[in-house]
């Protein structure tokens, strides 16, 4: 039986790649819970209607503004969603930092030689962040991903609120970007059923 | 270390946010407003919307000579300075320990120039100035005029590709 002390210490970076598997095994069941057991198609489902694919296929359901209506909660997920993607490379640098904490770095010096150092600062917390920074990626990208969006915006259209969770996260300033999207839209189509016309 | 630095730096300028239409880096919401409004005013004139893609273009150009300069200033100013030759297995280095802020200051300067220059030249208030005079019936530029490509003719205002659901009671 080792000691805790010896366990940590016998840590290795390699370790990681177990904690990983485990940490992809068990989000397993959770992604089975919250995605739908077979995703309709595209086009199958009746929200689909008049919906659009954008940017890097992104789904974006139709709105219609009304005077006292519900604003553009679909146009500011999808907004949210891309914006929060694109994020997910900030996760690099708590990545790098427990690298470069895990492993003996190298250095090259004026002369062009290069030199490693004999042992890494600290393999345990090194490892410690690696395994959080992996982990929290796989669930930062389950919770932003092109499908979990779909789903939520057609059961937003079948009269289901929005999930707490994403609901809590939408500010003005994605409504914006959303009404700016739909005015885009507006416009490119309205162009194209004139080119259509002549 | 600076590599890495670096690395994340121009992750960060490189990977722009969620953004609308237009391809600058950093844009704010007010300039894609006015963008928007000019195109929704000259909505059926192809000409109207190839000035706007090109503004849009070329400053977005603009932003990116100065991050590459700003970049490559970074690098060439931490490297540390010196010179290395090898004879034969020996190699004889001549260090002093400075570094380069000087040839960094001097290499980007005409690219940050550069950069801002463009960036300045066709701002939105050119923009702006060029379509008024343009819808009120005067001639373009021919400096302007030369640089309307096809491609600015072809570039939609959003890319966007609808799916084909069948026809359906309509959504309350």
């Amino acid at each position: 039986m080792p000691r805790p002390s010896s366990l940590l210490s016998s840590f290795r970076p390699w370790h990681l790649l177990f904690l990983l598997l485990a940490a992809l095994l068990g989000s397993q069941p959770l992604a089975a819970q919250t995605a739908p057991p077979a995703p309709l198609p595209l086009g199958a489902s009746p929200a689909d209607a008049g919906a659009v694919l954008v940017f890097n296929n992104w789904y974006l359901p139709r709105y219609e503004a009304s005077p006292g209506g519900a604003g553009d909660t679909t146009g500011a997920l999808l907004s949210l969603f891309r914006k929060r993607r694109y994020a997910g490379f900030l996760y690099a640098i708590p990545f790098i930092a427990g690298m470069s904490l895990a492993l003996p770095l190298s250095s090259t010096d004026s002369r062009g030689r290069q030199q490693v150092a004999s042992e890494a600062i600290s393999p345990p917390i090194g490892s410690v962040i690696l395994a959080a920074t992996v982990a929290g990626f796989i669930v930062h990208a389950n919770k932003f991903n092109k499908s979990h969006l779909i789903a939520i915006d057609r059961a937003y259209a079948a009269g289901q609120p929005i999930p707490a969770r994403y609901r809590r996260l939408l500010n003005g300033q994605h409504f914006a970007e959303a009404a700016l999207l739909r005015e885009g839209l507006a416009q490119q189509m309205a162009r194209e059923q004139q080119a259509a016309v002549k | 270390m600076t590599k890495l630095l670096l690395f994340l730096l121009s992750l960060t300028l490189l990977a722009s946010p969620a953004r609308a239409q237009t391809p600058v880096p950093g844009e704010d919401l007010a300039s894609q407003q006015l963008k928007q409004r000019l195109r929704g005013e000259y909505l059926h004139n192809d000409t109207a919307q190839a000035i706007i893609t090109l503004y849009s273009r070329r400053q977005a150009g603009g932003v990116g000579w100065v991050i590459g300069a700003i970049l490559s200033a970074v690098r060439i100013g931490t490297a540390s300075s010196g010179t290395t030759t090898s004879y034969g297995g020996y190699s004889a280095g001549n260090s002093d320990g400075s570094s380069n802020v000087g040839a960094a200051f001097l290499i980007a300067t005409p690219l940050v120039a550069y950069g801002v220059g463009k960036v300045l030249h066709y701002s939105n208030g050119h923009l702006e100035q060029v379509l008024t005079a343009y819808g009120a019936g005067q001639p373009l530029p021919r400096s302007l005029r030369r640089k309307l490509k096809p491609r600015f003719f072809q570039t939609p205002i959003v890319q966007y590709k609808s799916i084909n659901a069948p026809p359906v009671k309509p959504l309350k």
